[in-house]
């Protein structure tokens, strides 16, 4: 994979190649935006990033530019403004991601594989029961419109119960599989994290709920009558 | 802010001119009304003494004082008329028998009849008769109510005048205020925003770092504190930003939030669920009592922010094994949110300072883990969206009932 950086400062453009190149990918930097619009069009590339703010050209007429020639190369967007209508600026132009400055190295690589993704690659980005939606990446949790956020640890065993709808998990199981050998957990913390998932599917109104069956553990079950 | 700053000024303006023409018009007023009082009872007693007629004399002294028609009669216990005085006032017939009628039946020896503008005195004479002067107060009665409705029309003029006056000076003189402040602000998100790109190098080199297999574990620490402080800084830098927009909106000059009506209880309710594991981790729970349905008109990102910093902050704080209680409910024409934690209490010289940005208290913790002790941004976030979305909030802390914090729209 070859991606093209386009940064007018230097220090920061040398170091976003580092990382690329930690994550796996070929990286070039190009420190304006005149330079930056003919090595995309060059068609040398599976990706750019994207300074907004650039001498010469800034990166939203860039990318209009280049959508305008007809390449379709995905671009992620990198800038310090925050603001809605910046966003959706850039997006409009063309633009596949935006991210803001200062940024996490890990969410960048993230991002970037997933623009580079081939099509037809399978990806399983989300995981449903009945009328529940979970979505892997951002930890979302949702019911018809209405959605909730889940913790690391939520996430982690309501995905183990989603995994297993035809069997029970035990409280060991949990216990092990999201907490691991951590000595400080116990019994007490799946117990409580069960009842903030109880909480949160009632939030949603979701009808499904999780069923306690005693001494053997928990299982996802769809109900239609009313909820008490 | 600016606008209680400006109703502040109007209305003190107000009152203090507003006072002292209240005072001046009604001193005139009751010195008017004494005067002519004064008047009418030295016309009565004059009346009473002397002869029944004396007729007035231009340029005497002891001349009948200030022309207040009298007429002077003298009847026996029973009523029958035994003398009136002559020229140069005369009494109609039904009148003066409602006069002496009073004067012999009703006890008092005065009197003023309003509707007919008279005023009586009786004294007894030395044959046992009784003697009444009569005076006709209807010029001095015009006198004081038009004196009294002139009043009353330059107060309500000069008022408004005064209104459109001291509208205008109130501008004027907040106008100044108004443009310190936008420049402090303007300054804070352009300070704040220049600050991004060093940091984004900072914070890309020394993740890189970090992920170096070829330095030295003892040297690693190094980079990995440089990590933890260049991410703090971000989270710093973000909140300055952030907190520059919340107070866009609060001095009227225009603002980055949108308005709309928001299910605040929704919103509420979410923010509390999302906090339950963070509170599960802290050693205490949240409990929520929100009444459903609520409205307020605002942003939604920021107002759920804004909800979020408060259960944070109550969940940092809290005593271990405690209970945070989050409550949403209407009152009147407001709609209430209240987070308490039980737990050290925020100091009372604190406490009137702790929506200010960056407030150390003089007992605060040292900076541990994160962000504890100190009280950041957050708060003063979450005041500057709490008044942009036209409302307002509030602390109160003790021993026994530990703080809480109140928005109020």
């Amino acid at each position: 994979m070859n991606i093209l950086v386009v940064e007018d400062e230097r220090n920061l453009a040398d170091a976003i190649v580092q990382i690329l190149k930690g994550g796996g990918f070929n990286a070039e930097a190009a420190y304006d935006g005149n330079a930056g619009l003919s090595s995309a069009l060059s068609g040398m590339y599976d990706a750019v990033v994207m300074d907004v703010m650039l001498p010469g050209k800034d990166g939203v007429q860039i990318v209009h530019e280049l959508r305008h020639e007809g390449n379709s190369v995905p671009v992620l967007m990198l800038t310090a403004r925050t603001s809605t209508s910046d966003k959706v600026e850039a997006l409009d132009a063309g633009a596949d991601d935006y991210m803001t400055k200062p940024f996490e190295d890990a969410e960048l690589l993230a991002r970037l594989r997933a623009l580079t993704r081939r099509q037809g690659d399978v990806v399983i980005d989300e995981v449903s029961f009945a009328d529940l939606t979970l979505d892997l990446a951002t930890h979302d949790l949702s019911c018809n419109d209405n959605s909730v956020h889940l913790s690391g640890k939520e996430f982690e065993v309501l995905k183990m119960l989603m995994g297993s709808t035809a069997r029970v998990v035990s409280k060991q199981d949990l216990l092990v599989r999201v907490w691991g050998t951590d000595g400080e957990a116990s019994e007490n913390s799946v117990e409580a994290y069960i009842s903030f998932l109880r909480k949160k599917l009632g939030h949603i109104h979701s009808k499904v709920q999780i069923t306690t069956l005693r001494m053997l553990g928990y299982r996802l079950e769809e109900f239609d009558l009313p909820r008490e | 802010m600016l606008e209680r700053l400006k109703r502040k000024f109007m209305v003190i303006v107000m009152t203090l001119v507003g006072t002292v023409l209240a005072s001046v018009l009604g001193l005139m007023y009751y010195s008017s009304f004494t005067t002519q009082a004064n008047l009418v009872k030295e016309s009565l007693n004059r009346g009473l003494e002397g002869s029944l007629s004396p007729l007035p004399v231009i340029g005497s002294e002891g001349a009948r004082v200030g022309g207040m028609l009298t007429v002077v009669v003298e009847v026996s216990e029973k009523g029958v008329i035994l003398q009136t005085s002559e020229s140069p006032a005369y009494i109609s017939g039904p009148v003066l028998a409602r006069v002496i009628d009073d004067a012999l039946t009703q006890g008092v020896t005065s009197e003023r009849i309003g509707d007919l503008h008279v005023v009586w005195k009786s004294a007894v004479t030395d044959q046992g008769n009784i003697r009444i002067a009569i005076v006709d107060t209807t010029i001095a009665d015009r006198a004081l109510t038009s004196l009294l409705l002139n009043a009353i029309v330059v107060m309500a003029a000069s008022l408004s005048i005064l209104f459109a006056v001291a509208s205008f000076l109130s501008n004027w003189a907040i106008s100044p205020i108004a443009r310190a402040w936008e420049q402090q602000r303007r300054f804070v998100a352009d300070a704040s925003h220049e600050l991004k790109t060093p940091l984004s190098v900072i914070l890309a080199n020394s993740q890189i770092l970090a992920r170096d297999d070829r330095i030295p574990e003892d040297d690693a620490r190094w980079v990995e504190s440089t990590v933890d402080e260049a991410q703090h800084m971000k989270n710093l830098v973000n909140d300055l930003l952030e907190l520059a927009k919340a107070e866009e909106g609060t001095d009227g000059l225009g603002s980055a939030l949108s308005s709309e009506e928001v299910d605040f209880s929704n919103l509420v309710e979410s923010a509390a669920l999302e906090f339950d594991p963070v509170a599960f981790e802290r050693g205490c729970s949240i409990e929520t009592s929100i009444e459903p349905g609520l409205k307020v008109k605002g942003d939604p990102e920021w107002l759920e922010r804004l909800a979020k910093i408060l259960i944070d902050n109550a969940c940092k704080y809290a005593r271990t094994q405690s209970v945070v209680r989050v409550r949403l409910r209407r009152s009147s024409r407001h709609v209430q949110l209240s987070v308490n934690n039980q737990g050290a209490p925020i100091a009372r010289e604190d406490l009137p300072h702790i929506f200010d940005r960056f407030y150390r208290s003089e007992r605060a913790r040292s900076r541990t883990n994160g962000d504890e002790g100190g009280f950041g941004l957050g708060l003063a976030i979450a005041k500057g969206v709490a008044e942009a979305c036209g409302g307002g909030i509030a602390a109160e802390s003790d021993e026994a009932s530990g703080t809480t914090f109140t928005v109020t729209f």
